[in-house]
């Protein structure tokens, strides 16, 4: 949907409004997360209920995976997927919204995979909050990087 | 924790995949990244 609203932003919003608002927003959400402090998240800080995995084998493991997995109902660590969507809206049109939607899914699911990985998850669980900010600085980096390969700025600037 | 099962692992591979991605021109591959990178970034989320 995000893809779809951006094919019209960026045919309604001029070339110059759009470069400064995307360069403005990146420095700021990268710089943050490359402290390891990121901003304040527009976010729904709740957790999804347990009693929701109870509702059948099917529907109740599915509607907590959709909910805490599209971060409806969870607690974000992190500025990036807003990046990601402001990005889409702004610079982005409906395939490459369709491939940030898909490379978001990729992200998430890697999440329990690397932690089903380990020997040990409860190990994994303490690393993870040990670097937990150097994790924020690496995921902004490498960001930047896919940005910039993506030549979408490039566009922006003619 | 032996280093490759660390939680930090897949963010700096697929931070690495960025960069690589510098040098050639596949656009929707980027943007794929950029879905991955920030999907991971939310490890931390309960």
């Amino acid at each position: 949907m995000a893809g779809a609203v951006g094919g019209i932003v960026t045919a309604l919003v001029p070339s110059a409004v759009r470069v400064a608002a995307v360069v403005a927003v990146v420095v700021a959400v990268v710089a943050r997360e490359a402290s390891g402090r990121p901003w304040r998240r527009l976010q729904n800080r709740r957790l999804v209920p347990q009693d929701i995995v109870a509702r059948g084998q099917v529907e109740g493991p599915l509607q907590f995976g959709f909910e805490m997995g599209t971060g409806l109902r969870t607690f974000s660590p992190s500025a990036l997927p807003h990046l990601l969507l402001f990005l889409v809206v702004l610079a982005g049109g409906l395939a490459e919204g369709l491939a940030a939607g898909a490379g978001f899914a990729l992200g998430r699911a890697l999440v329990p995979l690397a932690r089903g990985a380990a020997a040990r998850r409860t190990d994994w669980d303490a690393e993870l909050q040990r670097t937990s900010a150097w994790l924020l600085r690496v995921s902004a980096l490498g960001f930047v990087a896919a940005l910039v390969a993506s030549r979408e700025l490039d566009a922006l600037l003619g | 924790m032996t280093p490759v099962a660390r939680p930090v692992v897949p963010a700096v591979v697929t931070g690495l995949a960025s960069v690589a991605l510098l040098l050639v021109d596949v656009a929707p591959l980027a943007w794929l990244l950029m879905g991955v990178t920030a999907g991971y970034a939310l490890s931390g989320s309960v």
